[in-house]
């Protein structure tokens, strides 16, 4: 039985309090400008500074609003989180999109720090609810919208590569790449040099505010999407570099593309019938990058060595064995199944190539001479389609890998094609003399029957 | 966005509510009888009706002058119960609503959705769990503390009592309503007008037309003023620098401002047609093509072909009354392939015509399809029907009495009967490229120009020469791009009448929210008569849950729409990891379950018809869309619900308080 009065067993209690006091205060004091405060403080403090940066500021910007929800929810976060999704849901299906985009804020806002979310929604309003309207310009808000958003979500989770990445992949690939890809480029940068031409009211962001400019909420340089792509790339790298886990996929990969930028900006360029200096010198760039830049860094390959991709000459595969001290034949092989994975060496002869004026040269005549073909034009269409050919010829023969690829195929076929078209509209007998026939000859069952369903498609049938 | 509700005839609602609140007095008399006769014999039955007799001299004889006195007891009451305090949190949401709104790269179109449905949501559920609670512990607080004897030793009726408390209530509920309806009011108001900084609007001057546009941002303001197709624009620094530097421009800026803010915060009105369709080969069809859209509102027409959606506009010439109509549609585009011209969105068409719809009737007033009738001279007409040849007489009928069957116009009354349709008159109006998701407007002048294909020339017609002997007028929409698809539903085209300014559909929702808590208060006060305050609670939030947010559900399984059978069966399939879809054994047990779920059902049967519908109080769709609450579909329908509980609360909380024991505590 007890035998300490009442009196006693208080006394008691209180000595324990005293006691847990202790190491609570040891453990939990907060930080001041003059004490680095407890255990637990300490840990929070950022990762820079050795500690574990259990802070929630350490993830990125702690919002009032969002802290002030969570707390008057009373625990019941994800009971409303889940609520919020089925409306959202309900809200996507019904078209609703006002009150859909109003959700998605609503989410995030009560998971700021839930990569997830920021992904899925920003990659939803880019690329489902732009596909659900039907005129360009509306198309357009709604990608930027997407950007925008994980732009945003970057505020709040300010280590996160992936973020980066998607941002990116917005504003590079889906930009750049959509069938609307020429409007939207000019919506995007009508600063660039090769729209100089084009009339004011057909270039520049159509939302008003923007005054026919870009949307320097999204595009505060003026750059063309592409380069502006690769300024998040580029960020997601430096965050991948720093330690900050991408679960996206293998490292060199993902390390690719403030390149894979700067060889589409160059290429796209030149699809845009722009082939001056400055595609030159953005060939010239890409080159630089991919091989001085993202071929000098080396990749784990999770077998105890690391690997690099630009490795010219067999010294330099000898050097690199030697120095980690590995077989060279396993080496070899490591490598060109990196290489393989992005297609490192197609892109290695492409920027080589494509930086020379005569191969800048081919691609302006052939893309003149389809200009002319269209304006009926036929005799110097057909002329400049020849020249360049000649010239298209005289690249592949100095770099032979290029024959196989398709952007380089189907540019060839497509200009044999046109001049085959321009021959029979001049009635004139096939010519049988014409540069690069035996690439005609060598696809005549594989590539030239798909191609001439679509020439066939698009100009009449031969 | 859709908002499509059945028309509520009131007079036909009314009655049906009549017939049901009838029988089940009837019941539950007849019931109380049964049951007297056990107990009392055959004074039984006396007693019941001396019971009825009681009620209805209380009713007879409430004074107003103690209902008023109660009243005012339960509002003084309340407002010590610190009910007033929801103002705060009101005022708080106000403030800092904004911060949750708030999107600056959001278009204004789409905000002001997002504000008034956020006003009208915070205001209902911020009263409500206020209401809920007065209303559901007021009467048991007081039996608690005894105080309701200061009141019941008072000549005080029960029905006082009731009709009180829900008065008290009420009136400190209205209040509330009122003071944060007008402050949502003007934060609306408020927060539109700081998101419209860019708009574009065109003003007419002295005869002079004028397109204003004002681009506004950090940068500065831009004013640009275009007159004959020349532009004149002004910049400075900011809205203020351009008052003291352009007084002229900013003035009229401001009030191309306001037009904006007109157009977004609206009350239109429109005249909804009756919707059929015409397909690939010309023939009516039911309904469109289904695109693949897992939403069934809208169904497709295709482009390029003679697929077309018809609407039927009943009555035109009473509707509008005016010389020129506005036709506001807003269609939804589906693409199978990107199109010639990708930045160009898709071409419509709308053609007017004049059509007359016929059945016939033989001498004995039998109907007679059209399908085997045939001309016997320039107005006579014969049908050979059951083997004989018999005269019949062409009627008109309206719109709304033929339907699409099997590709053919039936009367609706009779299936059988094929409707003539003839076209009469042709006006197709110029095409026009749709705004998805938005506006169409299209006006119609009371003269018409247009360029007749049979004919070659232009014409002028008179819009009144369209509608025919019903009053009606038909409008077909055609979509002009080979391989496209439009999507219709019957709310995407209307007849815009004059629009009321936004005030008065924000007050109807209003208006409607405040029905709600009415009807909420009715039911809270009336359970608090025969149940303690938690439970009384939880039975009238109950009510508003299951009435708002599971209405749907329980429609499904009473009518036998939902797989996986009733309760039981549910609980069954779940332990034994049974798909929905499975069918169970066909054993006794199983059938023993069957039928136990089938009874259950029909306890939920009860409850469906007992608990009200909420749903008819959910107008904030038409209100944040720009539409006016329209009477039949909105306003009628939750007044007749709110008026329906008021007799059986009022019957049911003057029993329960006259055989509840008031010493009990």
């Amino acid at each position: 039985m007890n035998r300490l009065s009442s009196r006693q067993r208080k006394i008691a209690y209180f000595l324990g309090i005293l006691l847990l006091l202790i190491p609570i205060i040891m453990l939990g004091s907060p930080a001041s400008s003059a004490d680095t405060g407890g255990v637990l403080a300490r840990m929070r403090q950022p990762e820079t500074e050795g500690q574990l940066g259990l802070a929630e500021h350490n993830l990125g910007r702690v919002d009032p609003t969002s802290a002030a929800m969570n707390l008057v929810l009373l625990g019941l976060r994800g009971v409303a989180v889940n609520m919020l999704w089925m409306d959202y849901i309900d809200q996507q299906k019904t078209k609703n999109w006002a009150q859909m985009r109003s959700t998605t804020d609503s989410i995030t806002m009560l998971q700021p720090h839930y990569l997830q979310i920021w992904r899925y929604h920003g990659w939803n309003l880019a690329y489902n609810v732009a596909a659900e309207w039907d005129d360009v310009r509306d198309r357009y808000y709604w990608i930027k919208e997407g950007a925008k958003f994980i732009i945003d979500g970057t505020e709040f989770n300010q280590f996160s590569p992936e973020l980066r990445y998607d941002i990116g992949r917005i504003i590079g690939q889906k930009i750049g790449i959509a069938d609307e890809w020429r409007i939207y480029r000019r919506y995007f940068n009508p600063g660039g040099a090769q729209y100089e031409d084009l009339a004011a009211d057909e270039k520049g962001d159509p939302s008003p505010e923007n005054r026919g400019g870009p949307d320097l909420k999204l595009n505060p340089e003026g750059l063309d999407n592409y380069l502006a792509a690769q300024r998040w790339y580029q960020e997601a790298n430096d965050l991948e570099a720093r330690g900050y886990e991408q679960h996206l996929m293998m490292q060199h990969i993902f390390r690719q593309y403030p390149y894979r930028c700067q060889l589409d900006y160059a290429g796209t360029l030149n699809r845009e019938g722009f082939f001056g200096d400055v595609a030159l010198e953005a060939w010239r760039q890409a080159q630089d990058d991919w091989i001085t830049k993202y071929g000098q860094e080396m990749f784990d390959t999770g077998q105890d060595f690391k690997v690099k991709l630009e490795l010219p000459g067999e010294a330099d595969y000898a050097e690199l064995a030697r120095s980690q001290d590995v077989e060279i034949a396993k080496l070899r092989q490591l490598v060109r199944n990196f290489q393989n994975v992005v297609n490192y060496r197609y892109w290695r002869t492409r920027a080589l190539s494509e930086a020379e004026p005569t191969t800048a040269q081919a691609h302006r005549k052939l893309f003149e001479g389809e200009e002319l073909f269209k304006e009926n034009e036929l005799t110097r269409a057909r002329k400049m389609l020849i020249e360049g050919l000649d010239q298209l010829e005289e690249v592949l023969v100095r770099y032979e890998n290029l024959i196989s690829e398709d952007l380089t195929l189907e540019e060839a076929l497509w200009s044999l094609m046109l001049i085959k078209k321009i021959d029979d509209l001049l009635e004139k007998p096939p010519a049988t003399d014409l540069p690069l026939t035996g690439l005609w000859n060598k696809h005549i069952n594989d590539k030239v029957p798909s191609m001439q369903f679509d020439f066939n498609r698009r100009f009449g049938g031969l | 966005m859709s908002f499509d509700y059945e028309p509520f005839d009131f007079l036909v609602e009314a009655g049906n509510w009549a017939i049901r609140l009838g029988s089940f007095l009837l019941l539950v008399v007849v019931l109380a009888c049964l049951l007297s006769l056990q107990k009392h014999k055959t004074a039984g039955p006396r007693l019941v009706f001396s019971w009825i007799q009681r009620f209805l001299r209380d009713l007879m004889q409430v004074s107003f002058r103690r209902v008023g006195a109660i009243a005012q007891l339960t509002f003084r009451e309340s407002v010590r119960r610190k009910a007033l305090w929801v103002f705060g949190i009101f005022a708080l949401l106000f403030m800092f609503g904004s911060w949750f709104l708030d999107d600056p790269n959001n278009r204004v179109d789409l905000q002001v959705k997002n504000y008034i449905s956020f006003v009208l949501t915070a205001i209902t559920w911020l009263i409500l769990p206020v209401v809920i609670l007065l209303s559901c512990w007021g009467l048991p607080e007081d039996i608690r503390n005894r105080s309701l004897h200061t009141v019941v030793t008072k000549p005080a009726r029960k029905t006082e009592i009731v009709i009180g408390r829900v008065v008290g209530f009420g009136t400190l509920m209205t209040i509330l309503v009122l003071i944060m309806g007008v402050a949502g009011f003007f934060w609306i108001d408020r927060e539109v007008a700081h998101s419209l900084n860019t708009f574009s609007e065109t003003l007419v001057e002295g005869g002079v037309e004028k397109s204003v546009a004002m681009v506004s941002g950090d940068d500065g303001v831009t004013v640009t003023v275009t007159v004959d197709e020349a532009p004149t624009v002004t910049t400075a620094a900011s809205r203020s620098a351009l008052r003291q530097e352009s007084p002229e421009v900013y003035e009229l800026a401001e009030r191309a401002r306001l037009k904006a803010l007109n157009r977004f915060l609206v009350a239109k009105r429109p005249v909804y047609g009756i919707l059929s369709f015409k397909g690939a080969d010309g023939r009516p069809t039911e309904k469109g093509v289904n695109t693949g859209d897992v939403w069934e509102y809208r169904t497709y027409i295709e482009g390029g072909n003679q697929w077309r959606a018809i609407w039927d506009f009943e009555n035109v010439g009473d509707e509008s009354g005016s010389d020129s109509w506005l036709l506001e549609s807003s269609f939804e585009a589906f693409r199978t392939h990107k199109g010639n011209d990708i930045s160009k969105s898709l071409l419509l068409q709308y053609s007017l015509t004049r059509v007359r719809r016929r059945v016939f009737q033989d001498a004995t007033g039998r109907m007679i399809s059209a399908a085997v009738v045939r001309k016997a001279g320039d107005e006579a007409f014969e049908a050979h029907v059951d083997g004989q040849t018999v005269s019949v007489q062409p009627v008109s009928v309206s719109a709304r009495a033929v339907e699409v069957r099997d590709n053919r116009y039936v009367l609706v009354s009779d299936p059988l009967v094929v409707v003539d349709m003839t076209e009469e008159l042709r006006v197709p109006l110029s095409s026009f490229n749709i705004s998805e998701f938005g506006e169409n407007v299209t006006a119609l002048k009371s003269e018409i120009d247009f360029y007749d294909q049979e004919s070659g020339e232009s014409k002028k017609l008179k819009l009144e020469d369209l509608i025919n002997d019903q009053g009606e007028l038909r409008i077909e929409v055609a979509c002009l791009d080979s391989g496209q698809y439009l999507g219709m539903a019957r709310r995407d085209l209307f007849i815009k009448l004059p629009s009321n300014r936004f005030v008065v559909g924000y007050s109807k929702a209003i208006f409607t929210v405040w029905l709600m808590l009415v009807l909420v208060v009715t039911l809270g006060v009336t359970s608090s008569c025969f149940l303690k305050g938690p439970i009384a609670m939880l039975l009238t939030f109950n009510f508003l849950i299951v009435g708002q947010g599971f209405r749907q559900f329980l429609e499904k399984i009473v009518g036998g729409e939902v797989d996986g059978g009733g309760p039981l069966e549910s609980i069954i399939r779940i332990v034994r990891q049974i798909n929905l879809t499975d069918d169970l054994p066909d054993t006794l047990f199983y059938n023993a379950v069957a039928t136990i779920d089938e009874f259950l059902n029909q306890g939920l049967f009860i409850v469906q018809n007992i608990i009200p519908d909420f749903r008819n109080f959910r107008v904030a769709p038409y209100v944040a869309n720009g539409f006016d609450v329209p009477w039949s579909q909105a306003l009628a329908p939750s007044i007749g619900v709110t008026l329906a509980y008021l007799i059986p609360c009022l019957i049911v909380g003057y029993y329960s308080l006259s055989l509840r024991e008031l010493e009990h505590k």
